[in-house]
């Protein structure tokens, strides 16, 4: 007699299709977003990878966000500011 | 060998084994045996509150996560649940999903926190929920199976599993289970839900995410301010995670420290104050245990940072035997953005 199997499990909802922006051929002269989310030393961290960035490659830092918490989103508000600012973003961790 | 006369409900636990054992192998298990779902051990589940399995408890935004009735009862029969517990587990996993307990970081940080479901009001004698003897102990079904649903639910449909989005260094036992009610029977003041805006006869269900459980002894103590020294100490460990000043403890004060507190007259304001006041440290003491960085200055020595902002942002609740001379107290997990979240237990639906 075959009786019916209860899976407890749920499947993450698909997320919502996107596309990759291009890479660019070069970056040199590219602006360059942080997004800092609260750990120890994060900010610290992204900003000395900024200032190689700027040495080596002329990058000009033009935001940085401050995330709410780690475990926290980043806000449509930042990303439209990103997208506007920015042409490439770099988060970190920093524990 | 010993053997019991019984009249067991199915005629052959080998067929039973079979299934526990199937379940395992789906992966599905907190390592313990599961109880294998019925159709009508999860119609009876929903039916206890109300609810059609279809029906959405809740979203978790950072897990693209969403929580189906349906779901929660699987999880809470496998728990071991009776339906009648299945009210509490609702509100336990609404709790999750409210935005200020905020599930995503307490749920998969490398602190690893126990949530705590801490139980007011009616429900909890009637349905047996231990607040006394032993209270964070085995042996009371409902106290282990509400706590084992909720963290099954955080695997099985949440994905919070070690490794995964569970990314705990130790873990604690607490994440097996953690349950209990309030003793509001031996109890020098109002009990916690009456103190969040409920009313007596109203149940509720607390959820906070605890990192750990520190036993909290003290014999001769029999007046206030030796006894909340010493759990103002406790509060600023050095070890615990919390000790910058902006997160919450909860502090559950057992048998003869109850009796204390209650002969004294002390109002349960006053001794939070007391014990906000008292839960503080140097910056030179931070900075000796490289709790925070750089040198020690002078004044450093006679620089307080204290631990808790607010009274508010300690509870204070009872439980435990009447007897001994211990308490606990339960740092927070660790966090500014979580919460301690306290929800009305329904029975007639998502509301």
């Amino acid at each position: 007699m075959s009786r019916r199997v209860f899976d407890p499990t749920v499947s993450p909802a698909a997320p919502a299709a996107f596309s990759y922006t291009p890479r660019p051929k070069s970056l040199r002269g590219l602006r360059v977003g942080l997004v800092e989310n609260t750990k120890f030393n994060s900010e610290v961290i992204l900003r000395k990878i900024a200032e190689r960035l700027a040495t080596r490659y002329q990058i000009t830092m033009t935001h940085l966000d401050h995330k709410k918490s780690s475990g926290h989103s980043v806000t449509p508000e930042a990303i439209a500011l990103f997208q506007q600012q920015a042409d490439f973003v770099l988060a970190g961790v920093g524990d | 060998m010993s053997m019991i006369k019984s009249d067991p409900p199915h005629p052959d636990p080998a067929v039973a084994a079979e299934w526990i054992e199937f379940y395992y192998q789906q992966g599905w298990s907190d390592g313990l045996p599961l109880v294998p779902p019925t159709e009508d051990s999860v119609q009876a589940m929903l039916a206890a509150a109300e609810l059609t399995g279809d029906e959405v408890l809740g979203t978790i935004d950072e897990r693209n996560a969403i929580i189906p009735a349906e779901k929660v009862a699987i999880n809470a029969v496998m728990a071991g649940c009776l339906p009648e517990y299945f009210p509490v587990v609702l509100a336990a996993v609404q709790g999750l999903c409210h935005p200020e307990f905020h599930y995503h970081n307490p749920a998969t940080s490398t602190g690893g926190s126990g949530l705590a479901i801490i139980v007011n009001g009616p429900i909890g004698p009637a349905l047996g929920i231990n607040a006394t003897n032993n209270v964070f102990g085995p042996g009371v079904r409902a106290n282990a199976t509400i706590g084992r649903a909720l963290r099954l639910v955080m695997m099985n449909v949440l994905n919070t599993r070690p490794g995964l989005l569970d990314r705990a260094t130790l873990g604690t036992p607490a994440k097996y289970t953690f349950c209990f009610a309030e003793n509001e029977v031996d109890h020098p003041w109002v009990p916690l839900h009456v103190e969040r805006g409920f009313r007596p006869e109203e149940s509720t269900v607390t959820l906070y995410a605890s990192n750990t459980l520190m036993g909290v002894y003290n014999q001769l103590a029999s007046t206030p301010e030796p006894l909340l020294r010493e759990f103002a100490d406790a509060v600023c460990n050095l070890a615990t995670p919390n000790v910058y000043g902006f997160n919450e403890t909860l502090i559950v004060l057992a048998g003869e420290h109850a009796e204390v507190l209650r002969r004294s007259g002390w109002s349960k304001r006053q001794v939070q104050e007391f014990i906000v006041q008292h839960a503080r440290r140097t910056v030179a003491d931070f900075k000796r245990a490289a709790r925070l960085p750089g040198d020690i200055q002078p004044e450093d020595e006679t620089t307080w940072r204290y631990v808790l902002r607010r009274p508010e942002d300690l509870l204070i609740i009872c439980a435990g035997s009447q007897g001994g001379s211990w308490s606990a107290c339960l740092p927070g997990w660790g966090n500014k953005w979580t919460r301690s979240i306290t929800l009305p237990i329904r029975t007639g639906g998502i509301p």
